[in-house]
């Protein structure tokens, strides 16, 4: 499973990207998350200029199996969602980490980054939670 | 929480990686590797082999068999005759659901209810409270009975093959026959629970494994898929199909759960017909409804549905929701008052106070493909 080195990780399997120049991340799930989930079918995003909370829900992932809360990673406003996904909410199934991201942030502060993992940790949260 | 049991093919399901869930007490495959939407088209397309052997096969036999079943089963079963079969509900005396179930006639005084698995030992038990002859043999047979799901556009071609005769001619819509297959005794039927031509074939578990691995490898050259239990109800919703447990349940009256066409009032005393009678006099104040999500989103099951944008009337809720990957659109069950027409306009309360507009509609959602001949 591919955890790629840039990014950082959630426990609740989002990943953050953070963008250079810029005091903004990009959002998205992870492969495992995706996996978890199954065929994706619909994706609920906040609209531009919302505000989003630090772990709390800020938007929706409905597989065929089940919905699933999205979680914020940082505290900040939304500056775009991807928009692509309501006609292809797939593209989080094919390539969650590119075309299938979810929003960029815009970050109140940088604190979040203390809490997350790097991809070494995340694959061993992951390892210890299949167990 | 007990053991959960599993059927005879459990072993090859987990050799082909599926992922099991809990259902009704089983662990069953919910999914295999490729997943629930791939698995889906290979049944529209294709075929399909599902593995229901945890379904009930309750056999009654003697000489008041038909006297037991009429009394048992809502629908007409003097019509039936050997090889053919019926859909029917089971219910109590106030016209309650206990199953719904297929009927087959073995012969003229063998039949076997073919129930679902959480009910099995309900069913039994009440057919047993409910037997006033000694002319009447009640038989649990379903650990004896394995049972596959055939379904799909390619299934006739498929299965003729195996059993080496022309099955359009032979076995029809609702009919069963018995043939061999690879050295096994079934029965095969023309039945199934997907709006696709198919059969579904049942025979002696201790055969299941060997049966199992000869379908997958005899078919996947042609396309079939092992189904689970996600895509399943994917089909079955896209028709309009009740799913029991969910979409009626013990407390539900049988013309609520919309199966009046299955409640023959005219055949002569069942259990339940009083409790029938009053409900059609007196007017049926909710039933099962399809609708269908006009704007995005996914309803599923328990959420509410309103008249209203300002949910003001509460219509009622889903019993069965989720995604129609031919339509593209949130498609579902209810339970609603049964004021609403076909193509009224309602509310379905997604989450977090979001309301999305759907429709009342007439099921099935895609058009079955099924050959009623």
């Amino acid at each position: 499973m591919d955890f790629p080195e840039d990014l950082y990780y959630t426990k609740e399997h989002e990943w953050v990207k953070l963008l250079e120049s810029e005091s903004a991340v990009l959002i998205g799930i992870t492969e495992y998350a995706q996996e978890k989930l199954g065929d994706i079918v619909h994706v609920d995003l906040p609209d531009e200029e919302d505000e989003v909370h630090m772990n709390e829900p800020f938007g929706s992932i409905e597989s065929v199996k089940a919905v699933s809360d999205v979680y914020a990673p940082v505290s900040g406003h939304v500056v775009e969602n991807n928009s692509a996904l309501l006609d292809s909410p797939e593209a989080v199934n094919d390539d969650p980490y590119e075309d299938g991201w979810l929003v960029k942030v815009e970050v109140e502060s940088m604190d979040f980054a203390q809490e997350l993992m790097d991809a070494e940790e995340y694959a061993e949260f992951i390892e210890n939670e299949e167990d | 929480m007990s053991q959960l049991l599993r059927t005879p093919v459990y072993n090859l399901h987990i050799q082909a990686k599926a992922k099991m869930v809990n259902f009704g007490g089983w662990e069953m495959p919910i999914q295999y590797s490729t997943g629930i939407i791939k698995e889906y088209e290979a049944v529209r397309n294709d075929m399909g082999l599902f593995d229901v052997s945890h379904m009930g096969e309750i056999e009654i036999s003697g000489k008041d068999a038909l006297a037991f079943c009429q009394k048992v089963c809502s629908n007409n079963v003097a019509k039936l005759k050997p090889g053919k079969i019926q859909y029917a509900a089971i219910i109590d005396h106030q016209a309650k659901m206990i199953d719904d179930c297929t009927l087959y006639c073995l012969s003229a005084d063998k039949f076997l209810f073919v129930v679902n698995a959480s009910h099995i030992q309900e069913v039994y038990d009440w057919f047993e409270e409910n037997k006033a002859s000694e002319e009447v043999e009640i038989n649990n047979k379903s650990d004896d009975y394995a049972l596959f799901a055939l379904q799909g556009p390619k299934s006739d071609a498929f299965l003729s093959e195996l059993v080496k005769r022309n099955l359009s001619e032979t076995v029809r819509y609702y009919e069963f026959n018995v043939a061999q297959i690879n050295d096994v005794a079934c029965l095969i039927s023309r039945t199934g629970y997907t709006g696709e031509d198919g059969f579904e074939i049942y025979f002696d578990s201790k055969d299941a494994a060997k049966l199992w691995a000869y379908f997958i490898e005899q078919g996947e050259p042609l396309g079939l898929k092992p189904i689970g239990l996600g895509a399943r109800d994917l089909l079955r919703l896209e028709m309009g199909y009740l799913l029991s447990g969910q979409d009626f349940n013990k407390n539900t009256h049988v013309l609520e759960a919309g199966l009046s066409w299955v409640t023959k009032l005219d055949k002569g005393s069942f259990i339940g017909k009083d409790a029938v009678a009053n409900l059609k006099e007196q007017g049926v104040k909710q039933r099962v409804r399809a609708f269908k999500l006009l704007g995005k989103g996914v309803p599923r099951e328990g959420y509410t549905i309103w008249l209203d944008e300002d949910k003001t009337q509460k219509l009622g809720q889903v019993t069965s929701g989720s995604f129609s990957p031919q339509l593209k659109q949130g498609i579902g069950l209810a339970m609603l008052s049964t004021e609403p027409k076909l193509g009224s306009k309602l509310f379905v309360e997604l989450r977090k106070d979001k309301l999305v507009m759907g429709e009342v509609c007439k099921p099935p959602f895609v058009k079955s493909s099924v050959k009623k001949n």
